[in-house]
């Protein structure tokens, strides 16, 4: 079955059926959440942030001229209601780690895939998502999970579509480098088993 | 063959796609819909006036001061407004007159140039100001009134 598509329900909205929000929401709130854990890395912050952004959504719904995505703007408005929040708690800023070393082969990354279940899998990917500065786990999210586009990720975190590229570049190699790390580490305990 | 950089891409997209999205607490949708609805009763309850309306209002205020101000200073009566010769022998003589006495008065002030500038940026930021949030300008004005 097809579901309707945000534009359906947004048209509900304006012509007054509030309830459609809810179709949003249930949508949508997962992403936006995600986006701003991984900015915060504190859920009851981005919890409150998603809320928020959620009604900011709502009572400029009128304002939304369609002309991108739904969920390209909604995230654009949790994203930057992220980043100013932690721009006002004055948090520290992890320093981005620029140098990589590549001392990887990718078969041995292949071949350690392959030996890692997918549970094992699932659990490193999230905690090296998890720990990339705020900017650098929404990106490759938004780019990977969710499938955005270069220029909708542009037009969410508001940098140039070559410096979204760069980023994702260089997120791409940290975290195959980690996990080239991780995946020897666990030969090295096997080995010693 | 794939090169470095499509083994790169290939490894990190099937990694990540196993990644899973954070949920945010069981009354997420719920907690903003009951908002909403608090909202828009409470914009029920409270009857603002249109944009337009606010518009029209104040820019009546000040057009109805004048009118109120041309018609004591000028001594017309509703009659004489539609009398042609009370036009071209009261009417613009005393205008002229008005507009003479006003250029005599600022003619005779001295005003610093500084306090132009100023007064007149406040007045171009004021405009400029009311023409980007007209929307939201015109609650906004009238609440600091």
């Amino acid at each position: 079955m097809e579901y309707p598509g945000d534009n359906f329900y947004i048209e509900k909205i304006l012509s007054g059926d509030t309830s459609a929000f809810a179709h949003l929401v249930n949508r949508h709130k997962d992403m936006a959440f995600t986006i701003a854990v991984r900015i915060l890395k504190n859920r009851e912050d981005a919890e409150e942030i998603a809320q928020d952004a959620f009604l900011k959504a709502y009572n400029s719904l009128n304002k939304f001229k369609q002309k991108s995505k739904f969920s390209t703007w909604l995230y654009s408005i949790v994203y930057n209601a992220a980043i100013s929040r932690i721009r006002k708690k004055q948090l520290e800023m992890l320093p981005v780690d620029d140098h990589i070393i590549e001392n990887y082969t990718f078969d041995d990354i292949t071949t350690g895939i392959n030996e890692i279940d997918e549970e094992e899998q699932k659990k490193f990917i999230n905690n090296a998502i998890a720990e990339l500065p705020e900017t650098e786990s929404v990106l490759i999210t938004l780019y990977y999970k969710e499938e955005n586009s270069i220029d909708q990720i542009s037009a969410i975190v508001g940098l140039s579509s070559s410096n979204v590229k760069v980023k994702l570049h260089r997120i791409r190699k940290k975290l195959l480098t980690e996990f080239n790390g991780y995946i020897k580490k666990k030969e090295e305990v096997k080995s010693i088993t | 063959m794939m090169n470095n950089k499509d083994h790169t891409e290939d490894i990190i997209r099937k990694l990540v796609q196993k990644s899973e999205l954070e949920s945010p607490s069981d009354g997420f949708t719920d907690n903003i819909m009951n908002k909403i609805q608090t909202e828009s009763q409470l914009e029920e309850v409270k009857p603002v006036p249109g944009n337009n309306l606010w518009y029209w209002i104040i820019v009546a205020i000040p057009v109805s001061l004048l009118v109120g101000v041309a018609l004591y200073y000028f001594r017309l009566d509703f009659a004489g407004l539609f009398n042609f010769d009370y036009f071209t022998q009261t009417l613009i003589p005393y205008t002229r007159d008005l507009f003479g006495r006003v250029s005599d008065i600022m003619s005779n002030q001295e005003f610093s140039p500084i306090l132009m500038v100023v007064l007149i940026s406040v007045g171009f930021l004021m405009i400029i100001e009311r023409a980007l949030h007209f929307g939201k300008g015109m609650k906004s004005y009238l609440f600091i009134i």
